[in-house]
């Protein structure tokens, strides 16, 4: 969704939203005019269990007055509060643990960079905290955002950790790279800051992989400068108790190079991490994946132990034709997620790609005297690669979909950075994995246009036992309206029906199954 | 832009009445479904009569006229939307017993003048009796399910009926005139608008003084009708005491949509041919609506209670009596058998046109734990399951699940269930109740099989459809065919 479109979406949804909230006093919105500011998702665990909205109700001089409601994840209003703040003050996260609600707002208007700080309330909406963050240290990093983007995992911003808060990170401004972190209690207070940066001529990036009980999870890439594709890679494990290092280990180990994707507790209680894995050979920031490994992860010690490092020449070519280490015969590979079943079993959910010479970019190419770019690239099926409790490869199930094409900024564009750009930019047609409401099994949603259906979402459940089944999101196309669909509460996607003439909205969670 | 309307000076003498709830006698019986007439097919005079009004004489400046113009307006928009969209009916038994009471009412009081009140029966399924003024009278279908004997219905009846005789209606309409055109709130309306700066604050503050004063005003006249309808129907000979008990039931009538115990949901689905996976694996995901919030939204303007508090309204009219339990939705009663009966088919049919599937099943479960009718609700529970089908086809199917219960209630275990289980076991459960009812009443069996073959087996809507109609030209079903 592009941002226009996000734009007129959420400006209606309040004027929906406002009229329930009001719904005793309806005619409030017309002496001030309502803008939404920032419509949020609550998540706990990265799993979505209400949604907040934020507008802006009334002027003040220098300032001006907000509104916040809490819905709870079928779009219920249970709490809300009403606050001044700065002239326009954005919501960007929001983050659910034990009773109590992290709102990440930033006051985009600051000169001296971002003005940043959260506020805690519990759900009734009442306000218990708010710790505000120095702006001098915030800067974006490109790199580090699309990498982190890439698995999935927290670039810039906040996450719970299980019963004792809420972590906020924040990317350091300083030339050796690093983030601040604040460590913040359910009780509203800062409970401790932290930096973790490179020494100096030295660059370091990092970003959240995820939290536990015992430790904020960090992967860290250190350079010997900022320009440099080469990279150490480390897990960084931060006690939640008072922020102090816990450890910090490479994920260089025995000649390959692990990138995190998913850090997750199995059926059994074990930390398990799942990455991608590369040559230690190559330089990190344009190699090839060459396979994914399993590990069970110590997050007290940071100790690593390789359950089965999957190579897709050796390992899955039982299933998957492959022409070298890293293609095969539909592509490169993009691991999106591994899904882990009940019964111990594995899905791995990919997409195949391929580097391909557009006929269109090749004309400007030419006529452009050789400076435009011919390279794009192709995005082909999904597949879902079934691994046994044995850790054997089992079975590949594609999932057909018509060829979309992205034109590439430049022809030299390693498969490595590929990659990264497309999941940055969103090309993939993954959307994200869910977990069913009981855990039994996984819901994959995706976009594209698949076989002979029209282009549209289709959202695909993996069950242990009876494969897959795919449920699809076909939507007509009606003279003004448009529709959204983005991800709800585990089981469902959220539709939203935005229609154009008569200035409404209506969201409805739909089930995947 | 029209000036702002302020609800709470719009809306007449609203008064919720809560009565008891009851099991009814088991030995239950196949009956026809009837539909009662629907409004804008049988109150096309009314309908009229609501489209026009005229602003009264005594408002002589055209300010006055204007507001009186825009709150009648409103609250006739409201009054005909009820009208027009079929919210009412011409419910033979009901209307009948109530007009029956009201009779006896008049003919019980001869000082006052009854000519221009008119009682209706409402679908809604909140227990609930209105005046809307101008002689309307609403009585809420949901209010008989709690209504055990005439004693109770009389109590409900006669104090709505006195805020009629008591003109609360007008007079309010003509108290909020005045302020709104007193100098006063016109200045600082006008401030409001000029001002740069905390409008919403100013206009909030504004429209809140006008909301307590009316709260103070309708707690005052609720006791009012309270003491003029006690009056009313002891003069017609109703037992006082009895009907007081009414009162009691008005904590207890939320149990209908909150309690856990009016049926065992994983029972009813154990008979059932559907995976039952669902009730015994616990789920893992805990969404925020699993935590018990009580919403602080808008506190200042909840704190404005319309009614005082139902006990000491009880001891206040039953003469000093100490409130006795009562048991709501448990207690099986006979007399009012039929009405309970007659409100819950049309409760549930109304439901089930409206989309409030999940409502709509719950209470197709709790009439049959209460040996209501069960061929009835059979067929309902079969047209909600192929609809939830039809629905979740058209991206339809939250909605109609209706997920707006209270956590751990029996309606949160259903609407969930009915949100959260697979298409598969959405056509196994349409086929399942309708397999209870084999051709019980043709007409109603093969409305009920026409709409498994269109709504969840696809076949073709307008053969199927011209097919019954050929077969029941006269059906009561045709309206929601030609709806569809």
């Amino acid at each position: 969704m592009n941002m226009k479109k996000l734009h007129l979406v959420i400006i209606t949804m309040v004027l929906l939203i406002s009229t329930n909230v009001f719904s005793q006093s309806k005619t409030l919105e017309n002496v001030v005019e309502v803008d939404l500011q920032s419509s949020v998702e609550i998540t706990n665990n990265k799993q979505i269990v209400g949604y907040a909205f934020f507008y802006k109700i009334d002027k003040l001089k220098k300032a001006a007055m907000y509104r916040l409601e809490i819905l709870d994840e079928n779009l219920k209003p249970i709490g809300n509060n009403e606050f001044e703040g700065p002239k326009d003050l954005l919501l960007r996260r929001a983050v659910y643990e034990s009773n109590q609600v992290l709102l990440s707002f930033y006051d985009k208007d600051k000169k001296d960079g971002y003005e940043r700080f959260v506020k805690i309330f519990d759900l009734k909406g009442k306000e218990t905290g708010m710790v505000p963050y120095d702006p001098d240290k915030v800067k974006k990093g490109m790199f580090g955002a699309a990498i982190a983007a890439q698995m999935e995992n927290i670039y810039e911003g906040t996450d719970n950790v299980e019963g004792k808060g809420f972590i906020c990170v924040y990317q350091s401004k300083a030339k050796t790279g690093g983030v601040n972190l604040q460590m913040i209690g359910t009780d509203g207070k800062l409970k401790w800051e932290q930096s973790i940066t490179a020494d100096k001529g030295d660059r370091s990036d990092l970003y959240l992989l995820s939290t536990t009980p015992n430790a904020i999870l960090l992967f860290e890439m250190d350079k010997g400068s900022i320009m440099s594709k080469d990279a150490d890679l480390f897990l960084v494990g931060l006690s939640t108790t008072d922020g102090k290092q816990l450890f910090k280990k490479p994920l260089d180990i025995n000649g390959l190079s692990f990138e995190p994707m998913l850090i997750k507790t199995d059926n059994t209680g074990k930390l398990k991490m799942v990455s991608t894995m590369y040559d230690q050979s190559s330089k990190f920031a344009t190699s090839k994946p060459i396979g994914f490994s399993i590990a069970e992860l110590n997050d007290v010690t940071g100790d690593i132990k390789i359950v089965k490092n999957f190579n897709y020449l050796n390992d899955l070519g039982t299933v998957l034709d492959m022409k070298n280490e890293s293609k095969s015969e539909d592509g490169y590979i993009k691991a999106h997620n591994l899904c882990m079943m009940p019964d111990g079993s594995m899905v791995l959910v990919g997409e195949f790609f391929r580097k391909t010479v557009s006929a269109g970019g090749m004309a400007m190419k030419i006529l452009s005297k050789g400076s435009a770019s011919a390279a794009q690239a192709t995005i082909e099926d999904m597949f879902l690669l079934r691994i046994d409790n044995t850790l054997k490869a089992k079975s590949l199930e594609k999932i057909e979909k018509d060829k979309e094409r992205y034109p590439l900024p430049t022809d030299g564009l390693s498969i490595g950075l590929m990659a990264r750009l497309l999941t940055y930019d969103h090309s993939f047609g993954y959307m994200y994995t869910d977990e069913g409401l009981n855990g039994q099994n996984q819901t994959i949603v995706a976009r594209g246009s698949f076989g002979d259906e029209k282009y549209g979402t289709v959202a695909i459940t993996i069950d242990p036992k009876k494969g897959f089944t795919q449920k699809r999101f076909n939507i007509e196309k009606e003279k003004n309206i448009k529709y959204y669909i983005t991800r709800g509460k585990p089981g469902t996607v959220l539709v939203m029906k935005y229609n154009s003439k008569e200035k409404t909205i209506s969201l409805n969670l739909e089930n995947v199954k | 832009m029209p000036l702002p309307t302020i609800p709470s000076a719009v809306k007449f003498c609203f008064f919720l009445f809560f009565a008891g709830f009851a099991y009814l006698h088991s030995n239950a019986q196949q009956n026809d479904i009837k539909f009662s007439a629907l409004s804008a097919d049988c109150y096309k005079d009314k309908i009229e009569q609501l489209k026009k009004y005229v602003v009264p004489k005594f408002y002589t400046d055209k300010s006055s006229q204007a507001w009186y113009d825009e709150i009648l307006k409103g609250r006739n928009k409201d009054l005909l939307s009820e009208f027009e969209e079929n919210r009412v009916v011409k419910d033979s038994l009901l209307l009948d017993k109530c007009n029956e009471i009201f009779k006896r009412i008049i003919a019980a009081n001869k000082n006052f003048k009854f000519d221009t009140i008119h009682l209706y029966i409402n679908r809604s399924v909140i227990a609930n009796a209105a005046c809307y003024g101008e002689g309307t009278i609403m009585v809420n279908m949901g209010l008989f399910l709690w209504i055990d004997n005439d004693d109770e219905l009389a109590l409900v009846l006669g104090h709505e009926i006195s805020h009629q005789l008591l003109n609360h209606g007008d007079s309010k309409i003509q108290k909020s005139i005045a302020m709104l055109t007193s100098e006063e709130f016109i200045q600082e309306l006008k401030n409001i608008k000029k001002a740069d700066y905390g409008k919403f604050e100013r206009y909030r503050k504004l429209m809140k003084d006008i909301n307590v004063e009316s709260g103070k005003h309708s707690r005052y006249k609720e006791s009012e009708a309270d003491s003029l309808g006690v009056v009313l129907i002891r003069n017609a000979g109703y037992n006082i005491a009895t009907a007081a008990k009414v009162l009691l039931k008005l904590g207890k009538v939320e149990e209908l949509f909150t309690s856990d115990k009016l049926y065992a949901t994983k029972d009813i689905f154990a008979k059932t041919p559907i995976e039952q996976g669902y009730f015994i694996t616990k789920p893992k995901y805990n969404g925020l609506s699993s935590v018990k919030v009580t919403m602080n939204a808008d506190k200042d303007i909840d704190s404005i209670k319309t009614h005082p508090d139902c006990v000491k309204r009880y001891a206040s009219i039953s003469g000093g009596n100490t409130p006795v339990p009562v048991n709501c939705c448990t207690v099986l009663n006979s007399s009012y058998k039929n009405y309970k009966e007659r409100a819950m088919q049309e409760l549930v049919r109304n439901l089930y046109e409206s989309n409030k599937l999940g409502l709509c099943v719950h209470l197709c479960f709790f009439a049959l734990q209460n040996q209501y009718d069960a061929a009835t609700y059979n067929y309902f529970l079969s047209l909600c399951f192929s609809k939830l089908f039809y629905k979740d086809k058209n991206l339809e199917r939250f909605n109609a699940a209706n997920a707006y219960a209270d956590p751990g209630s029996n309606l949160k275990e259903v609407q969930d269930f009915l949100f959260n289980s697979s298409t598969a076991d959405l056509e196994k459960l349409a086929a399942y109740f309708l397999s209870l009812n084999p051709g019980n009443n043709s007409e109603d069996f093969d409305f009920t099989t026409m709409m498994y073959n269109t709504e969840v087996k696809m076949k073709d809507e307008t053969s199927a459809y011209d097919s019954f109609k050929h077969k029941y030209p006269t059906s009561k079903y045709n309206y929601l065919i030609q709806k569809k």
